[in-house]
């Protein structure tokens, strides 16, 4: 028989202290995890709805900057880009050694504000449709051209107009109050809500979109890219270098932007929020350990025969102090076991996933907690719940003094 | 086997201070029966976990084998006892939640024995007084009579030279005490020296020299031998 054999035996004969701790220790584990998990959630559940959009770079023509781009406002673009520099950036992200962001990536469209019957909505002539669904896997099939004579609306444009997939868009279009030439178009999609300006984009040809407003150069005013999955750090500096070469050597004026950094400043935004889960996980934990602690030392006086007969026949102090220890980190683990599953059996009901679950291009946009990570915080957390306000109960037991014990009975 | 010299314990400080031993001689050798008997407060308790190493006279030593009990630091001193000692308590002081065998099997588990050895052992203790029965059975769950059994033979699973018991009858019936006597006598005949304290008559009978103290001083010592 060794030390932890009593343990053991212990913790069955008394396990009403023994699930007294580990619900505390799941309690905390869980609101802990939680918090944590919800509040990481959150973030990257917004950090993956920008990428979904799927403009981790656009390139802007020059006056035009995102707060325009967001608005779908290209009124005070001074000048236009064109379609062959869509190759020309692909081009440049290879030279400097960026294999992943290819021409594929790029979508280039050509956007004007418009009201159609007095709706105000985005009219967006796209080049390309890049297939959004997996977008770190665009391939040269995922891109196809909108049909001539066919739209795709976004949600709120549809519900504005009052059409559905396969009513026919019709109407009076204007632009800075004049009235445009557009023939109809037949909705051929609506697309889900996303809560941003793509909800109010009215997608054609861009050739089309071109006719309407009379200009016969192959320019876009705006190319977006797609799904390029790029190391987020270098983000910044492709879209500076882009911005650089673009201007300098191709006589193109233009403003780069990495949507990247809007992510970031949202996700600031929502820290403030964790900061606050924080707060919450803190007095969760301060409660645990309290009660944890007060359970050590009750305990330890509740062994206090079991401990002075110990030490009377056999065991020394640092025995006793073993021994008890390994029953608080026994049940700190079995108790953050517990807490991780069921978190996640909950969490998974509401739909929070580890980062882990996410797609894997998506992870080197996300917050870096992995599954494994935020098991490992937990059981970290648990062991260190039990362990250090154990200890109290630790010293009193291994400062029993067996001849008063003895003398007690 | 052990000499107590000189030995005196003082409890408190100042004008608080007990004097629970005062200047206490005694020496007990192998195969001995000493029987300490005295009226409740005399001391004897205290005298008995002082000579067992358990609690640290004022003054005084006490040796065992010529080795000085409190002269050792503490781990030394628990080394020592679980070498000479083997105890016996009034209220028996069994973990109520293992069982007979693995209540014996206590004095070990810091041996460094491996698990095999320590059954053995404890197997052939409780075979020694009458419990290979009731080996698996929970301390709880045992008669009062077989809680005394198993701490019997829990004070000789280490093979020690010296068995101290306090009061090892006063919790039984006739019948049962007559067969503590009779093991405490065995063990004696087999030369490990038995040192008791005691109201029991009967022991007292038994007992090769009887000591009586008084306000923790020896005032009579009776050597039947």
């Amino acid at each position: 028989m060794r030390i932890r054999n009593i343990v053991w035996k212990e913790l069955r004969h008394r396990k009403g202290g023994a699930l007294i701790i580990l619900a505390g220790v799941v309690l905390s584990v869980m609101m802990v995890v939680g918090i944590q998990r919800v509040s990481l959630g959150s973030i990257n559940e917004m950090r993956l709805a920008m990428l979904e959009m799927g403009k981790n770079l656009v390139i802007l023509p020059e006056g035009v900057d995102e707060n325009h781009y967001w608005s779908g406002d290209f009124s005070r673009a001074t000048t236009t880009l064109y379609e062959e520099d869509l190759e020309s950036v692909a081009e440049y992200a290879m030279y400097i050694h960026q294999p992943r962001v290819l021409a594929r990536h790029f979508q280039g469209s050509f956007q004007r504000p418009v009201t159609i019957d007095g709706r105000r909505l985005v009219l967006s002539g796209i080049l390309v449709k890049i297939d959004r669904a997996a977008p770190a896997v665009i391939t040269e099939d995922a891109q196809r051209p909108i049909p001539d004579g066919e739209t795709e609306l976004g949600y709120h444009a549809a519900r504005q107009l009052g059409l559905e997939e396969g009513d026919l868009l019709e109407g009076i279009w204007r632009y800075e109050g004049e009235r445009l030439d557009a023939p109809a178009f037949t909705v051929r999609e609506v697309r889900p809500e996303t809560g941003t300006i793509e909800d109010y984009r009215v997608l054609i040809n861009i050739v089309t979109a071109r006719e309407i407003f009379g200009v016969e150069e192959p320019v876009v005013n705006v190319v977006e890219a797609v799904g390029c999955v790029c190391s987020p750090q270098f983000l910044p500096i492709l879209a500076s270098r882009m911005e650089e070469w673009l201007r300098e050597e191709r006589g193109r004026p233009v403003n780069v932007q990495h949507f990247q950094a809007v992510a970031e400043a949202r996700s600031a935004a929502r820290l403030t929020s964790v900061r606050d889960a924080n707060v919450i996980s803190f007095f969760v934990i301060l409660f645990g350990a309290l009660l944890i602690g007060g359970y050590s030392v009750l305990n330890a006086h509740e062994r206090r025969q079991e401990t002075g007969i110990l030490l009377a026949i056999s065991a020394r102090p640092r025995h006793i102090a073993w021994a008890m220890l390994q029953k608080m980190l026994l049940l700190g683990l079995v108790g953050g076991v517990i807490g991780c599953w069921l978190t996640d059996v909950v969490l998974r009901h509401y739909g929070v996933p580890f980062v882990g679950q996410l797609q894997g291009a998506m992870r080197p946009y996300m917050l870096a907690m992995t599954g494994w990570q935020m098991y490992a915080l937990a059981i970290g957390l648990a062991l260190t719940l039990t362990a250090l306000p154990g200890l109290v109960g630790v010293w009193i037991a291994s400062r029993t003094d067996p001849a008063e014990t003895l003398r007690e009975l | 086997m052990i000499d107590v010299q000189n030995v005196s314990k003082i409890y408190g400080s100042n004008h608080q201070a007990i004097r629970a031993l005062d200047d206490i001689n005694i020496k007990v050798d192998r195969g001995e029966f000493v029987a300490i008997v005295g009226p409740s407060g005399s001391g004897k308790t205290t005298l008995l976990l002082t000579m067992g190493g358990l609690l640290t006279p004022t003054s005084g030593k006490v040796l065992i084998d010529g080795a000085s009990f409190y002269d050792v630091g503490g781990p030394a001193r628990t080394a020592m006892r679980l070498k000479y000692c083997g105890f016996m308590f009034q209220t028996f002081h069994l973990i109520p939640y293992l069982t007979a065998i693995e209540n014996v099997q206590l004095p070990l588990i810091t041996t460094g024995m491996n698990a095999r050895s320590q059954r053995e052992m404890a197997e052939e203790c409780l075979r020694t007084v009458g419990l290979e029965e009731r080996t698996n059975q929970k301390a709880s769950k045992l008669s009062v009579g077989e809680m005394q059994r198993v701490a019997l033979a829990r004070a000789l699973v280490n093979r020690p030279g010296l068995i101290f018991a306090d009061e090892p009858t006063a919790n039984l019936d006739a019948e049962t005490a007559e067969l503590v006597i009779d093991y405490l006598q065995t063990f004696k005949s087999e030369g490990i020296a038995v040192i008791l304290v005691t109201h029991d008559d009967r022991l007292g009978q038994v007992a090769d020299r009887i000591v009586q103290i008084r306000q923790g001083k020896i005032v009579e010592e009776t050597d039947k031998g």
